[in-house]
């Protein structure tokens, strides 16, 4: 038996909140983790993640009764995330068949604006809906259409290349 | 080469996803709690964490990017202007104005040849400051320095005037300046805008992401407010910035060259038992060897526990003498 030192000093989570929330980030974490990193790349990108689904848990009655929790959780990132100063840098992958990256890809997404690479990035490569970036952000879905066609058309011009939009 | 939506996909979920684990885990370290927001506070717990936080960026260092650490290099350095550095300062004064901890280790080379090895631990808890300090040379035995200040007074542990080993309360009244190492917060307060300080980088310990400042000019900052772990003029200084602004680690280097002679046994004449350079007769120099002496230095420091528990309280029985330290 637990000393009184040694007596947890607040009450355990019970074991269905944690099914709960384990359940939500298994389906938040990639888009969330997809929009951040592609706001500041890779490391502060993930960082910003990991530091909102911290916040998720610590107020984890409020966001599970939210309508929009991950445009929430986004937006907590974004206010809580103080790496300012940081470069936004993108890791590519090691090399290999599966996952092939043209060598200018980083530097190239990293020449957009932060408005841009989320609209190519979330829309383009991970087939969101442009209404849905809109509510991520909270702009109009014609303004997420346009910074995805200006981004979609300078990263081309950077790396030269020609793809189906 | 794939579409380029396929290779953004692969460039974006090459970073490990986050699991929930992960997020309680960081949670619980910083002692937030359900229905609470509490990041800001800096409990027992946070102080562990940034403990070995610290532990692994000071391995990180010396190691060059081993365990849990991960260092990136940016293709284009960022500056950062004198309100970033003004932010810096203003974070860093706060986060260490009650308590924390410095793990110093400073290096001194002579000609290139190393002279001595200082690593020591400042503990300081507002303005009271406690010191150990293991200083050790090639081909001598190491010996320690513990001294301690405590509300304004001098305090060491030393051989006293029995000749045995015990604190010493020091009443001279230049006592302080016998200190092992200055007040660890006057390192990082000599960062100074005119440096240009540049983000060449970022690292990442136990998940939080620090990033790494480089000063352009070095020179700019005042080396003399770094004394004794740098003399001359500064070659380098670098720190590690956490996301809140404060400082968690830094290093700097530092040159300086003079003129110096080394004499043989014909150069000195005993004066009364002392061993004095003579000026006559002229012949009896000639072996005197003068010439340009370099002194390099390197120290690396490193905040722990900061707004901690640690407390500097006076050793509780201490000698009073005049002008030991």
């Amino acid at each position: 038996m637990l000393s009184e030192e040694l007596a947890p000093v607040r009450p355990l989570r019970a074991a269905p909140e944690i099914a709960d929330f384990e359940s939500f980030v298994l389906g938040a974490e990639p888009r969330l983790r997809g929009a951040l990193i592609a706001i500041y790349g890779s490391d502060r990108g993930r960082e910003a993640t990991a530091e909102s689904l911290a916040y998720a848990w610590e107020h984890w009655e409020r966001v599970a009764g939210l309508d929009n929790p991950i445009g929430y959780l986004f937006r907590v990132a974004q206010s809580r995330s103080r790496l300012r100063k940081v470069p936004i840098i993108f890791v590519p992958p090691p090399p290999s068949a599966e996952r092939l990256v043209e060598p200018g890809l980083p530097d190239a997404l990293r020449a957009l604006s932060a408005s841009q690479r989320l609209a190519v990035v979330l829309v383009h490569a991970y087939g969101w809906r442009v209404r849905e970036v809109a509510e991520l952000t909270g702009v109009k879905p014609t303004t997420v259409q346009n910074h995805l066609e200006r981004g979609l058309r300078r990263l081309r011009q950077k790396l030269g290349v020609h793809d189906h939009a | 080469m794939p579409d380029l939506d396929l290779q953004i996909r692969a460039l974006i979920d090459s970073v490990p996803p986050v699991t929930a684990r992960e997020a309680i885990d960081r949670s619980s370290a910083r002692g937030g709690a359900p229905g609470r927001r509490s990041p800001s506070v800096r409990g027992p717990v946070a102080v562990a964490a940034s403990v070995l936080l610290i532990a692994a960026a000071a391995g990180w260092v010396a190691a060059s990017g081993e365990g849990q650490s991960h260092r990136h290099r940016n293709v284009a350095a960022a500056p950062i202007d004198a309100a970033d550095v003004s932010d810096i300062l203003t974070a860093s004064s706060s986060a260490m104005a009650s308590s924390g901890m410095a793990h110093v280790v400073q290096t001194t080379y002579q000609n290139g040849h190393l002279q001595s090895t200082d690593t020591g631990t400042v503990t300081f808890d507002g303005q009271n400051i406690d010191e150990h300090d293991v200083i050790a040379s090639p081909g001598s035995n190491s010996f320690s320095v513990d001294d301690r200040l405590v509300d304004g007074q001098f305090y060491i542990y030393t051989a006293g005037p029995t000749g045995s080993v015990e604190w010493i309360h020091d009443t001279g009244s230049d006592s302080t300046t016998s200190m092992a190492f200055p007040d660890p917060r006057s390192f990082y307060a000599q960062i100074d805008s005119q440096a240009d300080f540049e983000v060449v980088g970022t690292s990442t310990h136990n998940g939080t992401t620090l990033s790494e400042l480089a000063a352009r000019r070095p020179g700019a900052i005042a080396s003399a407010a770094l004394a004794p772990l740098a003399q001359g003029a500064l070659t380098s200084f670098v720190m590690w910035v956490d996301p809140d602004d404060v400082v968690q680690q830094l290093t700097f280097a530092s040159s300086s060259t003079f003129e110096a002679c080394t004499f043989g046994p014909k150069d000195l004449e005993d004066k009364g038992g002392v061993k004095t350079v003579t000026t006559t007769p002229a012949q009896n120099r000639a072996s005197a060897r003068c010439g340009p002496q370099t002194t390099q230095q390197s120290a690396t420091v490193t905040y722990s526990g900061l707004g901690g528990d640690e407390t500097v309280v006076a050793p509780s029985h201490a000698l009073d003498v005049v002008g030991h330290g």
